[in-house]
């Protein structure tokens, strides 16, 4: 029995073994596990791909492969623009720039359904801010807070927060140029 | 690119060069450094606001988004309205002076609604006019409807698909009702519009004050 257990353990570090040089024999191990520019932000520099494409070497710099579409985009611990600012790599703008206005316009061509267009800044019972990407209005008058997102964009921890706590009974006031809104729904869609 | 500061004193110049005369036309008058044109009817504050998204982040290259809205006040259907919520502002969405807040488009047809973006001082002129001629236009012949506790009544009688009815839109109607002493009636609207079991429990208040046994 301990000969049968003893054979088994064998080969089972045969396999691991036969599994790593394998890997080995492939490519260098830390390319393996090395982060994707998704997960690091920044680019690997030991990428066959992306070997010799650099400007001069500096690891933020970016290769010709991975400029975008978008003109001036580039990869910088996520798609941006040259001043810094988040930017979508297929398009024109901004990350999500014309998100909103294709919300709006999705929403407003449903029978019945209107739209505040622009932000709408409300107030929840505990008196925290949000600003929700506008607001769907429906045929019997209720408004529903809009929160657009496009890409792998995600609520914020605080949105997340906030709109949970918020309902019919227990609605979002409007503030400023949206007072008199009550909000008692928000909707996340992306695009 | 300019700042926020910068862009509203553009604006407000296209507003004094275009916007003044084209709204004092309708009766509107603006305030020195306002963006708000208000007229006084009869019982109602009728208010065209510039509402504005400075240099805004879904069209970029554009300095700011006009999406102007209409606001409703009629102090004797505030002063009812409170007295119906027994003071407690948060049923009528912590604004009892306004009846109602909406974008100026929901007064025309949807093939109607435009987009107004602007930069420069030149483009602002040009959409404060195109803005002028929408009001005159799609805003103003509902807001001649709109001067009396009475024609807020009639608005809701003919079920106006131009206005947004929220909620408190219900209070403000049956407050109509009841500044001209029409309880009845008053609390036939809440009865119709706000009588479900969730909806009667939170504006409980309003039903107590029209009808002390429930």
């Amino acid at each position: 029995m301990f000969d049968a257990a003893r054979e088994k353990t064998r080969l089972w570090l045969l396999i691991l073994i036969g599994v790593v040089a394998t890997l080995l024999g492939q490519t260098h191990a830390r390319e393996i596990f090395a982060p994707s520019p998704d997960e690091s932000g920044e680019i690997a520099a030991s990428t066959p791909a992306s070997t010799g494409e650099f400007y001069d070497g500096d690891r933020y710099d970016v290769p010709d492969s991975l400029l975008a579409a978008n003109s001036g985009a580039r990869w910088n611990n996520g798609w941006r623009t040259a001043d810094g600012k988040f930017a979508s790599p297929n398009g024109a703008g901004r990350s999500g720039a014309a998100a909103e206005q294709s919300v709006w316009d999705a929403v407003a061509q449903k029978p019945g359904w209107s739209v505040i267009e622009g932000q709408v800044g409300v107030r929840n019972a505990s008196g925290q801010l949000r600003y929700y990407d506008g607001a769907a209005v429906s045929p019997r008058g209720r408004v529903i807070g809009l929160e657009v997102k496009s890409g792998s964009a995600t609520k914020t921890p605080a949105q997340r927060a906030f709109d949970s706590g918020v309902n019919t009974q227990n609605p979002a006031i409007g503030v400023g140029q949206n007072q008199g809104l009550e909000i008692g729904r928000s909707l996340e869609i992306r695009r | 690119m300019r700042s926020q500061k910068e862009i509203k004193a553009d604006l407000l110049a296209a507003l004094n060069a275009v916007g003044d005369e084209a709204f004092a036309g309708m009766g509107f008058k603006r305030r020195k450094g306002s963006l708000d044109y208000i007229r006084t009817i009869r019982d109602a504050q009728q208010t065209i606001a510039f509402a504005v998204d400075w240099l805004p982040k879904y069209q970029l290259g554009e300095e700011l988004h006009l999406h102007p809205a209409m606001h409703l006040a009629m102090k004797p259907v505030t002063e009812a309205a409170l007295r119906l919520v027994a003071g407690n502002k948060m049923l009528l969405a912590n604004a009892p002076d306004i009846i109602v807040n909406q974008p100026i488009e929901f007064t025309a047809p949807k093939s109607e609604h435009v987009r107004w973006f602007a930069s420069g001082f030149d483009q602002m002129k040009a959409k404060v006019a195109e803005i002028g001629v929408f009001v005159r236009k799609w805003v103003i012949p509902f807001l001649d409807e709109l001067t009396t506790p009475d024609d807020l009544i009639g608005v809701y009688e003919r079920a106006d698909e131009r206005i947004m009815k929220q909620r408190h839109w219900y209070l403000f109607v049956a407050a109509a009702h009841l500044e001209k002493g029409c309880k009845s009636e008053a609390l036939a609207v809440l009865e119709g519009n706000l009588g479900a079991p969730g909806l009667r429990k939170r504006y409980s208040t309003a039903f107590e004050t029209l009808d002390p046994k429930q």
